[in-house]
């Protein structure tokens, strides 16, 4: 490797990093202000304009806070857990393209990589679960990796959908074959499924079972405090921006627009878009509960996956131009 | 390494003991369930109280007769006026203490409008409690708060009131203040009211938490002692304010909010009636307002004669009865609180098992507990 | 108070005074259990459990619903000597609780319950409160 290629993959990451923290504050601000307003209330307004130094300033409370680890906890697990977690999810983020050309890895198999990672997560859930020794934060891990675990196979099938009409795993070449038509036209279903398959994904209302608070006070991060409970949040967001990427990417068109140069910007306002969708959700479902999430997925979502795709596939063979 | 108690039970599967509170999101208080789960299911479950006992009872026995009315807001902090009435009505007839007819139609008045509140508060706790992030919490809290206007208006207090005294009510409301109140209830409140049962009963993800869960037959319930909206809901009638009319209530024309489904979702929609139904009477009240003084002459040292009586009346939350012993003297010899909802808490166990964790709230929502009342 | 309840109370010999409010029927601590089965097959409802301190022993009060609209008391003396008498946990499931609450305040002790734990006091509790005997501490504020 050549010292250029060392400093390009040095300056993407540090860049990555930066925009993980910039999604997670923005992301907290955002939604603040979002569900106040949809609560007939106005959300941060004191610190800054609008409330925008809040979130610096929540930042700086939680990095400050004490580091407290439960008596029965397992020391070395309970250290890891969060690792386990935000790893997985800022790796996940390198695959991003933002533009053509403009990513810090432009993999041949780019969303494989991505859904690679994504799988990661329950483990990191569950060991933060286990290690806590903490009934609630058990039953949450064991929540999270139920519901992560069932979803993943609707999502991918649904995901699976888009390959076989773009005929590639490379998001660059999955968001250019949309330069006509996005693939929410072509495969509505598919996207209908994907999108409530990463809903569950992320964790997000009607889907935060794992956190439900009024049921396990707040799921598998019960215990944690300060800067661990921190690095939690962040792979939140991390999912979820990785989750509102996926949706803009393989079904809303990615950088193209209609009628309108492609660029960056389309990318990043359906993102924006997709985020302000789960917080409207947030804001007014209330969540399921653990048995009709699990028929959701096993009963519904899949078998119409599975049907999903076989049609997707029927379809591309039989109008190999337009499919 | 991590070692849960556990507690084996015949088969293969191990059961664990989970201790939801005394500090937990969603118990309302200082309520403690301890449970014992398999999986997810509740396969025992007993409720732990008295983390707010304060002993109101026996502060009762040293303080006088009407020193004690200050005490009654503190039982169910959030149907203050309810407790207030049927310690005053207890001690009225203990002593035979006529109260003039304004002074009744303004404590009907005020504890329909109280009922409104506390239901508001109930559909505030539930609604979170199912997971919705607050927006119908604070929704709730608007139309609350013009009523607590009214409250801070009347009373000088938005939450522990003390305004009704033996033998009337502390202070007249005017004709004025009695407008905007009407115009409240018979305008703005319906609109508000149409808007909370959307989001409750019309949301999709709500009936599927509600409909069939904790169902119970109104023979069970009233073996296991439960009474009120939670009663109401599985068919029976039971509603004191019919049975033995008190207040103004045999004047008013109103009818017992039922339903016959007897789960989760027909509790909430008996409640939501109970709120419109509850404002209805409020403007009749205000229509029918008699004139005239609002407080009889009661001595400070008030004796009542030797003798102990019951009086039953309904409260937001079921049959609350307050027995007052006297012994003749300035203080009451006993000073009784039957808790709606320490009886309704007290059939939790027969309720939850082979229930799921999430239903627990469900059916906790169902009775509406205070733990202000339970505790004492 | 319906011809049922009247005869019930007169086959346990329990001494009817209708003079007060609602009626009141006193019956010996032998038959508590026995008359409160009785009632309940009556039909009468359940609507409190609890005691009044009368300094020589604790009178225990059953305050039962007849019809809708109509009350009745049952009530039983338990001597200071012998704070004891039979559960009705098993005619009146929410005595259960009530009880236990008597158990707390008054140290009565009702044999046949299924739980007699302290219910509002902690465990390591070791006071009956609300005995005239226990006097409350002079407010210190």
């Amino acid at each position: 490797m050549s010292a250029a290629m060392w400093i390009h993959a040095l300056l993407w990451l540090v860049g990555l990093l930066l925009l993980i923290a910039v999604v997670t504050v923005m992301g907290v601000w955002w939604e603040r202000k979002f569900i106040g307003h949809l609560q007939r209330r106005r959300g941060p307004l004191h610190h800054g304009f609008h409330g925008l130094l809040q979130l610096p300033a929540d930042m700086v409370k939680m990095i400050s806070k004490e580091d407290i680890v439960p008596d029965s906890a397992d020391p070395w697990l309970f250290q890891i857990g969060p690792l386990m977690v935000v790893v997985p999810a800022i790796a996940a983020m390198a695959a991003l393209m933002f533009a053509p050309g403009f990513g810090l890895l432009d993999m041949n198999h780019g969303l494989f990589y991505i859904f690679a990672f994504q799988t990661l997560l329950p483990l990191g859930f569950a060991v933060i679960g286990w290690s806590c020794a903490s009934k609630f934060t058990l039953i949450g891990a064991l929540r999270a990796a139920a519901q992560l675990i069932s979803y993943e196979i609707p999502m991918l099938l649904a995901a699976l959908g888009v390959v076989v009409a773009a005929g590639s795993m490379r998001l660059t070449d999955i968001i250019n074959a949309q330069a006509g038509v996005w693939y929410i036209f072509k495969e509505p279903l598919g996207f209908a499924i994907f999108g409530i398959a990463v809903l569950a994904e992320m964790n997000r209302t009607p889907f935060d079972l794992p956190e439900a608070e009024s049921e396990l006070v707040a799921g598998y991060q019960t215990e944690y405090s300060g800067m661990k409970f921190g690095f939690v949040q962040l792979a939140e967001y991390s999912v979820l921006f990785t989750g509102s990427y996926l949706v803009s990417a393989l079904f809303l068109g990615g950088w193209n627009m209609p009628f309108l140069p492609a660029s960056p910007l389309w990318l990043l306002l359906k993102i924006v878009a997709c985020m302000t969708m789960t917080m409207w959700f947030r804001g007014t479902f209330p969540r399921l509960r653990v048995d009709s999430l699990m028929s959701l997925s096993w009963k519904w979502l899949l078998p119409i996956a599975l049907v999903n795709i076989m049609a997707v596939a029927a379809l591309a063979l039989a109008l190999p131009g337009i499919y | 390494m991590v070692n849960f108690p556990r507690k084996g039970v015949e088969g293969s599967t191990e059961t664990m003991l989970l201790n939801v509170g005394p500090q937990h999101p969603s118990t309302h208080g200082v309520l403690h369930m301890m449970c014992e789960i398999s999986g997810e299911t509740i396969v025992s479950a007993k409720p732990v109280i008295g983390y707010l006992h304060r002993g109101i009872e026996k502060l009762a026995e040293s303080r006088t007769w009407q020193q004690d009315i200050v005490l009654t807001d503190r039982l169910d902090y959030v149907a203050q006026f309810s407790n207030e009435w049927a310690y005053c009505r207890a001690v009225e007839r203990l002593a035979g203490i006529e109260v003039p007819e304004r002074a009744e139609w303004l404590r009907t008045l005020l504890v329909e409008m109280n009922r409104i509140t506390s239901h508001l508060i109930w559909y505030a706790g539930v609604t979170m409690d199912i997971g919705a992030l607050g927006t119908p919490f604070i929704y709730a809290w608007v139309a609350r708060e013009r009523i607590f206007d009214f409250y801070e208006a009347v009373t000088g207090a938005r939450v522990m009131p003390n305004w009704m005294r033996l033998g009337g009510v502390h202070t007249d409301i005017d004709s004025a203040m009695l407008k905007e109140m009407r115009d409240f209830l018979e305008r703005d409140f319906p609109v508000e009211v149409d808007e909370y049962e959307a989001l409750l009963v019309g949301n999709e993800i709500v009936q599927s938490r509600m409909k069939g869960i904790g169902v119970f037959s109104a023979e069970q319930l009233v073996e296991w002692g439960v009474t009120g909206p939670a009663l109401r809901a599985s068919g029976s009638e039971r509603d004191l304010r019919k049975d033995v009319p008190y207040g103004v209530y045999d004047r008013l024309d109103f009818r017992v909010c039922t339903d016959d489904v007897g789960d989760s979702l027909a509790r909430c929609r008996v409640r939501l009636a109970e709120i419109r139904e509850s404002a209805r009477m409020c403007v009749q009240i205000i229509d029918g307002m008699p004139g005239g003084d609002v407080r009889a002459k009661v001595s400070r040292a008030l004796k009542p004669p030797v003798g102990d009586v019951c009086v039953r009346t309904e409260s937001p939350r079921g049959e609350l009865g307050v027995l007052v012993a006297s012994d003749g003297t300035t203080k009451p010899l006993r000073f009784r609180v039957r808790s709606p909802i320490f009886y309704n808490l007290s059939a939790m166990p027969h309720m939850l098992p082979n229930h799921l964790l999430a239903d627990m709230l469900v059916i906790f929502g169902g009775i509406d507990t205070s733990m202000g009342e339970i505790d004492r | 108070m319906t011809p049922e309840v009247r005869a019930v109370l007169a086959r346990h010999g329990a001494v009817l005074d209708e003079s007060g409010f609602d009626p009141r029927a006193d019956v010996a601590r032998d038959a508590w259990r026995a008359c409160a089965a009785d009632l309940h097959a009556t039909g009468a409802r359940f609507f409190d459990i609890t005691a009044i301190d009368r300094g020589e022993a604790v009178e225990l009060v059953l305050v039962l619903v007849d019809t809708p609209s109509t009350q009745f008391t049952l009530r039983t003396s338990c001597p200071n000597e012998s704070l004891r008498a039979e559960s009705l946990a098993g005619v009146f499931p929410p005595a259960e609780w009530g009880e236990r609450e008597v158990f707390d305040l008054f140290g009565v002790v009702f044999e046949g319950n299924p739980d007699m734990t302290r219910i509002l006091q902690p465990d390591s509790s070791t006071i009956h409160p609300l005995r005239r005997s226990f006097e409350l501490e002079e407010r210190t504020w």
